[in-house]
């Protein structure tokens, strides 16, 4: 098999935590052409440290080069439709980070350029590629739980979430000091960050669109501007409810805190992080989990399970293994979820189609 | 010493009875009136703790308050304005049985004294198994009015999305509540759990602040047994009436009228949210 060249454009925390490495590993089928950042620091350490032949400040010199068969768009969402389309009028397959973009419209943009293109678009919604979440999701689809009634999903993180501490490269700070992901001019908040992973999930352990949502929201902290604290509940078309709790500001020292509870009318699936670790540790300090041997929420071989059936459905000329349509539906979802909470009333996601609804 | 009680106890159930013996031997209250049905006068102008059965617990309120005293009551539910003009006037407070739980005791203690910082919400859930679905509205009473007991700051706005789960009857509420200092509290409470589970069900409250997290999962120090009768699980607590009584003592003392305020309206517009499928603005 041919191995398919790859361009990257966005060398922040998730191309440098996972998709570069990812990439990597997965050297056989893929060679890493260039990289493109609005930051040369950032571009320049995925050169030396994944082997980029070379790197530009502008994507669209990227996108201009043909030896490239696809690119991976690891920016923020405001800027994803913009690079979606341009790649696409490029002839370039598309894998793209979440949440798709900012908001339904983009995204069905998105969706026309490709297809008018003839190349393939997969938005990435990682945790679809976990074990943890596939097995759950086979479960269901066995029906060892019977039919799916609710779906309840928990998020919290610590405040380093919006300051991405450990990782080398530090998030955007368009104006030098804040994050993008701190600041409404850029992004929606938890919504956008991470709940719209859940309602991803949601959906597809619920099996069913949103027929509408209630929401709350706020924020928290003293170092964001966009909502950090998300609470909302989902009603299914088919009845089932999904509901979760979003809090990502938390003490330095809170642990990712992730619940995951899908009720059936035969049984029930449940699995939570970490209050279940398998390895406890107490000291005078506090408590530590210095061994999650299978976290919930661990990346471990999602992004190279993502890039790579992504790159083997291009190399096979297969659908790709997540249709772009499931992640508009999750994106029309937080969107929705925003409004309802600035609304204070319930939304349906029929309010959110670019046409109003009159479809 | 006068013979004249200095608590009165109103109820005719277990509860009732255990806690007048526990608040004697205990000497938490000495004499105690065990004021068994409203049919009986109420000979004290002590106050009043309402342990009695949902439908009974209106028209002991209301006698008491007739009389001047002060009461603390399991929630009342039913719209009544004395109740009303009752509570947002200091007389009356409301106390939730899972007050009665060691863990949530000491949970409602910590959040009293303000030991997560600033507040940013509260999640809690109560699942009970299917075959007791009968029991929800009772179950989602007091989770409300605990949840009320932790936050106080007026209630704002509350949405609430009910569902059968595929039955005849309600079987689940979610409830987003949303309080004037910004706290938004996430509670759900569901008949969803197999039958073979334990009656009480799970139930846990988490807390989050600035400061800190808080969580209670009180059957999590239980004896599990998992056998012929399916799962069952023995909690390391007998629901000693000593922190229910105690809980109410110190609201008796301790009266955080915005917390009791808020009660009331969580339970009386979660309601009409539902059947309004709409949030319900609660300001006056
Ligand atoms: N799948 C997941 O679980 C997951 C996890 C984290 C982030 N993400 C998503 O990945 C995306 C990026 O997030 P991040 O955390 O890596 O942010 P980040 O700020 O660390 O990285 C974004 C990068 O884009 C670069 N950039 C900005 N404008 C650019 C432009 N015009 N052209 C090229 N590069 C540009 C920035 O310089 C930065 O290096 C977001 O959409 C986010 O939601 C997904």
């Amino acid at each position: 098999m041919t191995k398919l060249r790859a361009g990257l454009i966005g060398t922040g925390t998730i191309a440098h935590s996972a998709h570069l490495p990812a990439m990597r590993y997965l050297r056989h089928d893929i060679e890493l052409v260039a990289v493109a950042d609005i930051r040369a620091e950032a571009a320049e350490a995925a050169v030396h440290e994944y082997g980029a032949e070379t790197w530009y400040s502008d994507y669209r010199e990227l996108l201009e080069r043909d030896d490239i068969d696809f690119v991976d768009i690891c920016t923020p969402e405001f800027l994803h439709c913009e690079q979606v389309v341009a790649a696409a009028k490029a002839g370039k397959h598309i894998l793209c980070e979440k949440p798709m973009a900012a908001s339904v419209a983009e995204a069905d943009e998105m969706i026309k350029a490709a297809r008018d293109a003839g190349v393939m678009l997969m938005i990435g919604h990682s945790r679809r590629f976990t074990d943890r979440y596939r097995n759950t999701w086979a479960a269901i689809a066995e029906g060892q739980i019977g039919n799916v009634q609710l779906v309840r999903e928990n998020e919290r993180r610590p405040v380093a979430m919006y300051s991405a501490l450990d990782l080398n490269t530090g998030y955007w700070t368009p104006d030098g000091e804040r994050p993008w992901i701190a600041d409404p001019e850029y992004t929606r908040g938890a919504a956008l960050t991470n709940a719209v992973h859940e309602m991803d999930l949601a959906r597809w352990f619920a099996g069913s669109d949103a027929d509408s949502v209630q929401a709350e929201s706020r924020i928290a902290g003293e170092n964001v501007e966009v909502a950090d604290f998300l609470s909302y509940t989902i009603s299914f078309k088919n009845g089932a409810i999904g509901a979760a709790e979003i809090v990502n500001n938390l003490p330095r020292a809170y642990p990712y805190f992730h619940m995951l509870e899908i009720f059936g009318d035969k049984g029930y699936a449940k699995a939570q992080d970490p209050a279940q670790s398998p390895y406890e540790i107490w000291r005078e300090s506090g408590m530590s989990f210095p061994a999650n041997f299978d976290q919930l929420l661990h990346i471990d071989n999602a992004y190279i399970r993502e890039i790579g059936w992504f790159v083997r459905a291009i190399q096979f000329d297969a659908p790709p293994p997540l249709d772009p349509w499931d992640a508009r539906q999750a994106l029309a979802l937080s969107l929705a979820a925003v409004k309802s909470s600035e609304s204070g009333r319930r939304v349906y996601l029929s309010e959110m189609e670019p046409d109003g609804g009159a479809a | 010493m006068s013979n004249e009680p200095n608590l009165v106890i109103a109820g005719d159930n277990d509860l009732a009875s255990e806690t007048a013996r526990h608040a004697i031997s205990a000497g938490m209250a000495d004499p105690v009136y065990l004021w068994r049905t409203t049919d009986d006068p109420l000979v004290s102008q002590a106050p009043v703790v309402i342990l009695a059965d949902p439908p009974e617990r209106l028209g002991f309120a209301r006698m008491a308050l007739d009389a001047g005293n002060q009461v603390v009551s399991l929630p009342i539910t039913d719209a009544d304005q004395q109740i009303d003009d009752a509570v947002t006037a200091g007389r009356c407070s409301l106390v939730s049985r899972l007050h009665g739980l060691p863990t949530m005791s000491r949970l409602a203690a910590d959040c009293r004294s303000g030991s997560y910082g600033r507040r940013y919400g509260v999640f809690a859930a109560h699942r009970i198994p299917v075959n007791f679905a009968s029991e929800l509205e009772d179950a989602l009473f007091n989770l409300l009015v605990y949840v009320a007991s932790l936050i106080d700051s007026p209630l704002v706005r509350v949405s609430a999305t009910t569902s059968e789960l595929g039955g005849q009857t309600t079987a689940a509420w979610f409830i987003i509540a949303r309080f004037a200092d910004d706290t938004i509290a996430t509670i759900e409470v569901t008949a969803i759990l197999p039958d073979s589970d334990q009656p009480n069900g799970e139930l846990v409250v988490e807390v989050t602040g600035s400061d800190a997290v808080l969580r209670a999962e009180p059957e999590r120090q239980s004896v599990m047994v998992n056998g012929s009768n399916g799962l069952r699980k023995f909690p390391w607590y007998a629901e000693p009436p000593e922190f229910l009584l105690a809980q109410a003592l110190t609201m008796l003392q301790d009266k955080r009228v915005e917390s009791h305020v808020s009660a009331m309206r969580l339970l009386q517009r979660s309601g009409d949210a539902a059947v309004s499928d709409q949030a319900v603005s609660t300001l006056p």
